[in-house]
């Protein structure tokens, strides 16, 4: 999975980005979305079904 | 163009760097980083970063122009009194910092910009909370592109606050001889397999450790891979969400029960307090450092009269402990550091002068040493003459307790040792401390064997 990303010129940085890590975001950038809106709906099932009553609003959504 | 020199940790990014002149640190903003800080003003991101305490705030110097070619501005950002360094940080303070880090990423995207470093010696801890001292971290984003510092975020924050929840809390220790952040296929090898059960874990350390040896021959200039907004977004949610649950494994630490056996009965103890509050209102300190400060019992009697302090102590757990009481009371004119005085923190990277040694920092004008002298000298061998100089070359006043060798705290160090300490006692500690402090009045306390010590240059 990780080997299939079309090479393409671009990142110029100052810090070393690290190819791996470019080429790794992009599938954890696409995992991590499919997790968080899963637990997003889990947890509006169980607020529904009464399971949860707190709100999961951390800082980062406050932002 | 001005006179001044530049500040020897500010080297490596070409959008500016610090200078010092007459006494002020000031920063250079190279005219290449016009665009990127302009945007930075004008899409209201540095306001809004500044209101909510995570941007060192600034003020533009107009007339100044620089101290080389091309100059945009100048800028003088509020100064840190104390510098400190991930390596020095417990648990909590590491997290914080993480978190911050990524509550300011999360900003900027929404303000059309990104962080181009995620480094941690840019946040620095300030009125008690960790806050960027960088203001040139930002760039412009661009629809699309990858987060160029999502590997030094990892290797920074990540990896050895992964290491400090599920192996020990000591390790970032590490980050003194990895100045880059802890190397990944290092974190990921460390790491109990059961760490690869998390799919947080799983994804940026153990496959972004993977993926980094696999491409570690490529060129990061020929890789662009699309990261959608959205994408992006869920990424920083991510970490944070794995950060955010990382927690300390409770164990019982060598000093966090240390009030329990103090060796003094509840109205010494308290005299004990009296007498150090008073010493310290009478000489009024502007900054004091508390060595062995544990979670900080003594400290408060500094902290409340208003003084600053550095609280240090050799035990992470302590030290967590004190810092999120601190945070917990919103007391911040206190900053907890784990330190071990017997091998402070060296000066570290490029020509050993990017990361600064203890001494190197703001030095305080009190020094406060209590129940420490027994440690040092019987537990470490060190001489007296040696702890006194060192404790005079750091501080002009000194507050320190003697713990003579009939205490049950020292006898409890000589049991598994042997005594080969002939010349620990209060006559000897005197003679070799009066070498180097002055003027000396001891404060003796009811009850107790032990003594206390002011002493002045």
């Amino acid at each position: 999975m990780l080997l299939d990303f079309p090479l393409n010129p671009a990142v110029i940085a100052y810090i070393d980005p690290g190819t791996g890590s470019i080429i790794l975001q992009a599938v954890v950038g696409a995992i991590a979305g499919i997790a968080i809106a899963a637990k997003f709906y889990w947890h509006r099932v169980q607020k529904i079904f009464g399971f949860r009553k707190k709100s999961d609003i951390d800082e980062l959504d406050e932002d | 163009m001005n006179k001044g020199y530049k500040e020897s940790s500010s080297f490596r990014d070409p959008s500016g760097f610090l200078f010092w002149e007459n006494g002020k640190l000031l920063r250079q903003i190279n005219s290449g980083y016009k665009e990127d800080y302009d945007h930075l003003v004008r899409s209201g991101l540095y306001e809004k970063l500044v209101t909510k305490e995570l941007l060192i705030p600034h003020k533009e110097l107009a007339e100044h122009t620089g101290i080389s070619e091309g100059c945009y501005k100048v800028i003088e950002p509020q100064l840190i009194d104390f510098i400190s360094y991930a390596y020095e940080w417990s648990f909590n303070q590491l997290k914080d910092a993480a978190l911050v880090t990524l509550r300011i990423q999360n900003l900027a995207l929404k303000h059309g910009m990104i962080l181009k470093d995620a480094s941690a010696y840019n946040i620095q801890f300030y009125k008690g909370k960790p806050i960027l001292i960088d203001t040139l971290s930002f760039e412009k984003y661009q629809e699309n592109s990858p987060w160029i510092a999502y590997r030094q975020f990892v290797q920074h924050f990540l990896a050895p606050l992964a290491l400090m929840s599920y192996c020990d809390i000591r390790l970032n220790s590490m980050l003194k001889n990895h100045l880059d952040g802890i190397p990944l296929e290092m974190a990921s090898r460390l790491l109990p397999w059961h760490t690869k059960l998390n799919l947080g874990l799983i994804l940026h350390i153990h496959t972004h450790s993977l993926a980094q040896k696999k491409y570690q021959a490529s060129s990061a200039a020929l890789v662009k891979p699309e990261l959608s907004r959205k994408r992006m977004e869920a990424l920083i949610k991510s970490l944070w969400q794995l950060i955010h649950k990382l927690k300390v494994r409770e164990k019982d630490s060598e000093w966090v029960d240390y009030y329990t056996f103090t060796n003094y009965t509840p109205s010494s103890f308290d005299q004990k307090k009296t007498i150090i509050h008073g010493v310290i209102q009478d000489i009024k300190p502007s900054f004091v450092w508390d060595i062995g400060a544990n979670t900080g019992e003594f400290t408060q009697l500094v902290s409340r009269l208003g003084i600053p302090c550095i609280a240090f102590d050799i035990d992470h757990l302590a030290v967590d402990r004190h810092y999120v009481q601190l945070k917990k009371h919103n007391l911040t004119n206190t900053l907890p550091l784990v330190l071990d005085i017997t091998n402070p923190s060296p000066a570290i990277g490029w020509a050993n002068n990017e990361r600064m040694n203890l001494e190197m920092r703001k030095k305080p004008d009190l020094i406060m040493a209590l129940a420490l002298i027994h440690h040092l000298a019987i537990s470490n061998n060190i001489p007296f003459e040696q702890i006194a100089s060192y404790l005079g070359r750091l501080s002009d006043k000194l507050i320190i307790e003697f713990v003579p060798k009939e205490d049950s705290q020292v006898q409890l160090l000589l049991t598994s040792r042997k005594d080969v300490f002939p010349d620990y006692s209060k006559d000897s500690f005197l003679r070799c401390f009066k070498e180097v402090f002055h003027k000396i009045d001891a404060l003796e306390i009811d009850d107790s064997t032990r003594t206390i010590f002011f002493m002045q240059k």
